[in-house]
């Protein structure tokens, strides 16, 4: 996996949030450190394909976010720092969703449900779900389908202690087998267990820069 | 007071910036429109008729007691529309801070606040219930009026009771309504899960748009019998899908605010588009089974197009002003103006044509540029 940004720059009216001349990025579990407000966001909102920006993203110097939509999406996968899902929706109706537009293995999910203890809620309407419950949810989403990125923004807020485990994991189980890359942002250090090697990333006077 | 002012800024405005579209249909094109537009040549009618035919409509309303009934029903289905509104918004978690805060008050204290918001809410009719008063006193029917406002202050009393019992009630967890319990177990697609958001969120929105589009249909098709079926066909069609507007302007608030994930499915351009136009033939069912009923084929396929490329062209504009509520008023009026210049032309393929070309055109450049 290689990320690239050129030119990139994204605004909010006149005011200018980021702004990232040059970078690339190799395979590799990015720990995305930033002040509250610097960007983070905005940043994995970019690269996911919410939101517009000026300039290129590009996945292996071939797939821009921009022009080969579909072929970018299957690659990268998102998990918002806060979730927000149609209420009326089960957890089961979104993984059904996410799975199909992912094109997930078939029982993948059971997998990832069964892991992180959701089994007994999944049948629920999310308007039910606590804030930690639909953290989990976001989080197994992003998981679905062969993704060569994922993006998780502040996955470490709202878990308790067990499913923080189970979440570190995956990561490293994701990036040692499948070569999944991950940007995580979090305002506390990442904790994996193997002691595995982490890239550092500062968001910083607006703009994307190797700590 | 403090909570009075909290309610108006949350409550009030937020009322009036969603439902500003459907209140300028309603009260500046229909009422203004059809009963005190200015007509082409109109030499052959002096001021004083005129005054005196806008003033003989408010003293029919006034003094007819089957016409004041159906006033009062309009009176009843804008206050429940506002209290349908606050009622949902109280349970957004941004405003769960009134469930600790609100409720510390004096119960007087919150009656007072909730009355004063929800009569602020109901302030177009009880402005023109005013007017109607002074017009009363000055005819001698004054009674009607009176009990129109005792009527509306009755009304609002009672939602802000409602209120009142909904504040001080501890919140109960999701469970969802009939029909969600109905469908748990269907599989639910994207255009399911929108049209479930509208009948689960919008449903009373849904009714009297689709209740006003129909009587539209009808009563235009009725009075103007005698123009050209095809033109009459295309006009009515231009109108009822800008009626549409606010329907089509709530999906994509949803859109935005709860399903912006779909921006990172790995979905083709031309299966999301063929998606909307699905959807948006659903929404305007009603209307095209109305049509059908009263036109033949050729002016139902050409009022058909233009329809649903009339819709698509408003849903695609929201892409490029996001929810610019101001902005999306704006476009409407250019966009009604400019169809019925080209219906009077006799440019009716061109409408629908144009409306489709330009709408993919915008949804091309537009869908993964979002603001």
């Amino acid at each position: 996996m290689q990320l690239s940004f050129t030119n990139y720059r994204k605004a909010f009216g006149a005011v200018e949030v980021l702004n990232i001349n040059d970078l690339t990025l190799e395979s590799g579990i990015y720990w995305v450190k930033g002040e509250n407000g610097s960007g983070k966001s905005t940043l994995f909102k970019s690269i996911a394909g919410i939101i517009d920006f000026d300039g290129n993203i590009e996945l292996n110097k071939s797939l821009n976010s921009q022009k080969q939509t579909v072929e970018f999406r299957k690659m990268v996968n998102f998990a918002e720092a806060e979730p927000l899902f149609p209420e009326f929706l089960t957890g089961k109706d979104l993984i059904n969703l996410f799975s199909e537009a992912k094109n997930a293995p078939p029982s993948q999910s059971e997998f990832y449900l069964n892991d992180m203890k959701m089994q007994t809620y999944i049948n629920e309407p999310v308007g039910a779900y606590s804030s930690g419950m639909l953290k989990k949810l976001s989080i197994v989403l992003a998981f679905l389908g062969k993704p060569q990125l994922i993006l998780l923004d502040e996955p470490l807020i709202t878990l308790d202690t067990y499913s923080l485990k189970i979440l570190y994991k995956w990561i490293e189980k994701k990036f040692v087998e499948d070569g999944v890359s991950f940007l995580i942002s979090s305002h506390q250090p990442l904790g994996f267990d193997s002691g595995i090697a982490t890239k550092t990333l500062l968001v910083e006077n607006r703009t994307l820069n190797f700590a | 007071m403090a909570l009075t002012q909290i309610l108006y800024k949350i409550f009030v405005k937020g009322f009036y910036k969603v439902h500003s579209g459907q209140l300028l249909f309603l009260f500046g094109t229909i009422l203004t429109y059809l009963f005190y537009i200015q007509v082409l040549s109109d030499d052959h009618i002096t001021t004083q008729e005129t005054i005196f035919y806008n003033l003989s409509f408010i003293l029919t309303i006034i003094s007819s007691p089957i016409l004041a009934v159906l006033m009062m029903f309009v009176f009843l289905i804008f206050t429940l529309k506002g209290y349908n509104y606050i009622s949902a918004q109280i349970y957004l978690p941004c405003n769960f801070f009134l469930f600790y805060s609100a409720n510390s008050l004096s119960k007087s204290e919150q009656l007072k606040s909730w009355f004063i918001t929800q009569l602020l809410i109901s302030f177009p009719i009880i402005l023109y219930i005013i007017f109607s008063i002074i017009v009363g006193f000055v005819y001698d029917y004054y009674l009607l009026p009176i009990i129109f406002l005792c009527f509306v202050f009755g009304v609002s009393l009672l939602c802000t009771l409602s209120y009142i019992h909904l504040i001080n009630t501890p919140i109960k967890a999701y469970n969802g309504g009939l029909l969600l319990k109905f469908i748990k177990k269907w599989k639910k697609s994207l255009l399911m899960i929108t049209f479930v958001q509208i009948f689960d969120k919008h449903l009373l929105t849904f009714l009297i748009s689709k209740f006003f589009a129909v009587l539209l249909i009808f009563g235009l098709t009725e009075l103007l019998s005698d123009f050209n079926q095809s033109a009459l066909g295309a006009l009515i069609t231009l109108f009822i899908s800008l009626s549409n507007a606010a329907l089509i302007f709530e999906i994509y608030r949803f859109e935005r605010q709860y399903l912006s994930f779909i921006l990172n499915f790995p979905t083709k351009l031309s299966t999301t588009f063929s998606q909307w136009i699905l959807t948006i033939i659903i929404l305007v069912l009603p209307e095209i089974i109305a049509i059908k009923l009263l036109f033949d084929w050729a002016v139902f396929l050409n009022s058909f197009f233009i329809l649903v490329a009339t819709c698509l062209l408003l849903k695609s504009l929201l892409l490029m002003i996001s929810l610019n509520m101001k902005s999306f008023l704006y476009k409407i009026f250019i966009l009604l103006f400019v169809g019925v210049v080209l219906i009077q032309f006799g440019l009716r393929t061109i409408v629908s044509l144009a409306y489709l070309v330009l709408s993919i055109l915008i949804f091309c450049k537009k869908y993964y540029h979002q603001i």
